[in-house]
């Protein structure tokens, strides 16, 4: 079976970071992820870790005290952590409030720690059985007894919690996915195929337990009873969130700051003042900022702040194949090739995007490397060939004195409408004809939902397992982008699904390449631009505060004020 | 007198009407909903997950019963709940009015007296440095949209003074020190604008009157040229000037949304941009009206005092 923390810990280190931490480091982590960090593995290799979270890697001895100040940018409609409209700035928000069976190392991007649970093992491939830490308590006191982990894991897995939560309910429901108490600190979780990734999907926050008693109240809105490390006090809409420490948690003394603070700035200046003159702490690579924004605050604050770059995302355009002109696969392959992703690497993210399907750095050897990437079509340089194949494809769909005509969308954020303007720039020099428009967020969802639209662009953050992500990417990326041809049905969504369930990582990894290589090579209805590099700000005397996966956001369990 | 603030009265609740019902028009003309908003993260969104929400929350019923359910609420004073907010929209306005108020009376209280000076120095020194100045920044404050100068002061200050507002709220009665740096940048963003619009208009109105036979008439007397100016010329000049400044609350709203979101000032105009970014009808509806209704009595406040300026607009009222 797979082990996500070799994964993780061979490809995810980002340069400045892998500096930073140096040689010693690195090696130490490489051997921890050979020896000891196996917890998706078998009995044998079951986790024993204590119950004092990970492994310190922040220098000095934390100091307790102060309040943590964070910004986020936009409200999310419900702090249900179950419903996938929580997504992104919510998992964030409330990832910091409730706890889950396991958890995304903060050390080590995607590496699958423990949370909860203080081990778990997989006697067989259908049934990992967790177990859990004593003793674990509510924020209002009350004991979190594996039977409430179970009634979470039904609602999760019941029709509307599928329904409402895609990405986890909905996968759970997918893999027949059942749980069991035997005992109060006991989880049994049965599925009906394999499902290497299970305990990265149970690390994401939206996986993340509630008191039973408050989702059956459905009180979840107001009330906000978990066992994570921070009790929301305080929630105004559209003004920030104001937790304090809870005095329970089962990591004896964490967190060590007594109060967080998130405060909703919306717009990038005044983040970037915020950051600068140090009246936050910290702030995150969501929505995603470029590097001139990011120098904007190192110029100002100097050595004040530390900077670590982040895995963000990748990148990619789609088109509604529903109607013309890219109900032509002449045309979709004519525009993949056409975009050319060094000039829109250049012009529209600074430099930030590494040209590919899925992002190295997210998904380790899943990851077609850069050689690879680089002999393309579409990927490659110079771009005569492809420009010339782009001709004869565009003649012989009956486009030969006029190139086709179509609408490219962009919802009003700045990278995607920098992205837009570059690709349409692009295009234009191929011979199409867009009309770019860039829209409001919601009217853009509107107008992909029903299909008023060609051409759209879309950012979102990797999945726990490469393969989902590559489903995520190129099979469920948007409506109307559902290609329906019988040799691409077999060769991209079948072959990932049958991908999803290997337990053999050669086997997988192959399937994932043999994917990215048939995607850029034909008439796919997604054309991947690649991935973008997020950053994330720390303030100097913010101590063990790490860059987290999108999905599980930064949670603050080991972070401290050196002040 | 009585009579004009009868007729004001009656004709501004009939605007108020028209104002609900063009509102409520024109936000369930515009394409998309609150359902499409709320499931904006969905890596793919189906019709029935639209329809669930627009269920959920009375969108699927026709436009008329809305409508009817919409006039029975505000009939009852009852302004609905927010879908963003998921609280009672009365409860957001009184909670964030304050803000928004603060914000627009510091601008106001800036921006008359700084205005009519300004206008009437110009106009008493025309064609000097001073009028030259005047005019100029007038042009400038006219010109510069104010989220483009929200930007500029917060790299200005960041860059130069390694500064930056508090970006936490404090209320003006438990923390008056951190609330006047948090207020002082947006209220004179906010006020540059009427400022220049009223020195504009001063100046002309001041140019106009001083070439009056009775300002002639009351220099010829002997009288000291403050009170010509103050007492003579600025009271006969000054009724366009009020009528300007009651449009300037209307506009001042507009303003107020971009200042406070520059400065996450969480006042009523954030609310109404996560209302207008979210579908959120009852919250954007509720907001308008407010505002809609502060302005009418502001107007009928000012319309009131041009009445005692000028008795010309007292009796043709008769």
């Amino acid at each position: 079976m797979e082990n996500y923390s070799e994964r993780s810990a061979a490809s995810y280190w980002s340069r400045r970071r892998l500096l930073k931490t140096g040689a010693l480091g690195t090696v130490g982590l490489g051997a921890a992820a050979l020896i000891g960090c196996s917890n998706s593995g078998t009995s044998s290799n079951a986790t024993k870790a204590p119950a004092t979270g990970g492994s310190p890697v922040a220098a000095g001895q934390p100091k307790k005290g102060g309040t943590i100040r964070a910004v986020y940018n936009y409200d999310v409609p419900t702090l249900d952590i179950h419903n996938s409209a929580t997504a992104g700035q919510g998992v964030t928000i409330m990832g910091s409030v409730y706890a889950g069976l396991t958890r995304f190392s903060w050390e080590v991007p995607w590496k699958v720690d423990i949370d909860l649970a203080q081990s778990w093992t997989t006697p067989d491939p259908l049934q990992w059985v967790f177990k859990l830490h004593n003793g674990i308590k509510y924020h209002d006191g009350s004991d979190l007894k594996a039977e409430d982990i179970v009634y979470n894991l039904k609602r999760l897995t019941s029709p509307d919690g599928a329904k409402a939560s895609p990405a986890i309910g909905g996968q759970f429901a997918k893999i027949g996915l059942t749980a069991e108490a035997p005992d109060a600190t006991t989880v049994v979780i049965k599925t009906k195929v394999p499902a290497p990734y299970l305990a990265a999907t149970l690390a994401r926050s939206g996986a993340r337990f509630m008191k039973p008693d408050v989702i059956e109240r459905k009180a979840f809105d107001k009330e906000f009873i978990g066992a994570g490390p921070w009790k929301l006090d305080r929630h105004e809409r559209g003004t920030g969130f104001f937790y304090s420490r809870n005095p329970n948690f089962y990591l004896t003394g964490k967190p060590y700051a007594d109060k967080l603070e998130r405060r909703l700035i919306t717009d990038v200046p005044p983040e970037l003042s915020a950051m600068a003159t140090l009246q936050v702490h910290t702030i995150g690579s969501f929505p995603a900022l470029l590097p001139s924004q990011i120098a904007t605050v190192t110029k100002q604050a100097g050595d004040k702040v530390v900077v670590s770059e982040i895995a963000n995302g990748t990148s990619r355009m789609f088109v509604n194949v529903d109607r013309a002109p890219f109900n032509d696969k002449r045309v979709r392959l004519a525009a993949h090739l056409a975009m050319d992703r060094p000039d829109i690497v250049k012009r529209s993210y600074e430099g930030a995007l590494t040209p590919g399907v899925l992002d190295p750095r997210d998904s380790g050897d899943y990851a077609l490397t850069k050689d690879e990437v680089a002999a393309l079509p579409g990927f490659r340089t110079p771009k005569d060939q492809d420009l010339a194949e782009v001709k004869k494809l565009l003649a012989a769909a009956g486009f030969t004195s006029e190139g086709p005509k179509f609408t490219l969308i962009a919802r009003r954020t700045s990278l995607y409408v920098e992205a837009c303007t570059v690709v349409a720039d692009n295009l234009t020099k191929a011979g199409f004809k867009p009309e770019f428009t860039a829209v409001e967020s919601s009217l853009g969802v509107t107008r992909q939902i029903q299909g008023e639209y060609d051409m759209g662009t879309v950012l979102p953050a990797a999945d726990e397992d490469p393969i989902l992500s590559l489903l995520n990417l190129l099979a469920n990326g948007a409506n109307h982008t559902g290609v329906k041809d019988a040799d691409y049905v077999k060769n991209v969504p079948e072959k990932l699904q049958a991908a999803l369930i290997m337990t053999n990582k050669a086997e997988r990894i192959q399937a994932a390449k043999d994917v990215q290589k048939y995607v850029s090579t034909t008439d796919s209805s997604v054309m991947s631009l690649g991935g973008y590099t997020g950053f994330v700000v720390n303030a100097k005397v913010l101590k063990g505060n790490y860059p987290a996966p999108t999905t599980s956001g930064e949670a603050f369990y080991d972070a401290w004020l050196d002040a | 007198m009585a009579r004009l603030v009868l007729r004001r009265f009656l004709s501004s609740i009939v605007a108020l009407v028209l104002l609900a019902v063009v509102v409520f028009s024109l936000l369930r003309a515009s394409p998309g909903s609150f359902a499409y908003a709320a499931l904006a993260s969905e890596p793919r969104i189906t019709e029935e997950m639209v329809k669930n929400l627009e269920r959920q929350y009375g969108l699927d019923q026709p436009i008329v019963v809305q409508l009817g359910r919409f006039a029975r609420e505000l009939s009852s004073g009852d302004l609905g709940n927010s879908f963003y907010f998921r609280s009672p929209v009365s409860e957001i306005i009184a909670a964030r009015m304050r803000i928004t108020i603060e914000l627009m009376t510091g601008a106001l209280l800036l921006a008359i007296p700084a205005g009519i000076l300004l206008g009437v120095i110009s106009a008493t020194r025309r064609n000097s440095l001073i009028d030259y100045a005047a005019r100029g920044m007038a042009i400038t404050g006219i010109c510069t949209p104010q989220f483009v100068l929200g930007i500029i002061v917060l790299f200005v200050l960041l860059r130069f003074f390694n500064y930056s507002p508090p970006f936490s709220y404090a209320s003006l009665f438990e923390d008056p020190w951190t609330n006047l740096q948090q207020f002082l940048w947006p209220v004179i963003i906010l006020a540059l604008g009427p400022t220049a619009a009223i020195s504009r208009l001063t100046r002309s109105q001041m140019l106009e009157v001083l070439r009056e036979d009775y300002v002639r008439t009351a220099t010829a007397k002997g009288l000291p040229p403050r009170v010509v100016i103050l007492r003579h010329a600025l009271r006969n000049a000054l009724p366009p000037v009020v009528a300007l400044i009651a449009s300037t609350v209307g506009t001042l709203i507009g303003g107020a949304v971009v200042v406070e979101r520059l400065f996450s000032l969480p006042g009523m105009g954030m609310a109404l941009i996560s209302g207008v970014a979210y579908y959120d009808y009852p919250l954007v509806q509720g907001i308008v009206l407010f505002v809609g209704l502060g302005f009418v009595v502001v107007s009928l406040a000012l319309d009131i005092f041009v009445g005692w300026l000028d008795p010309r607009i007292r009796d043709a009222a008769r």
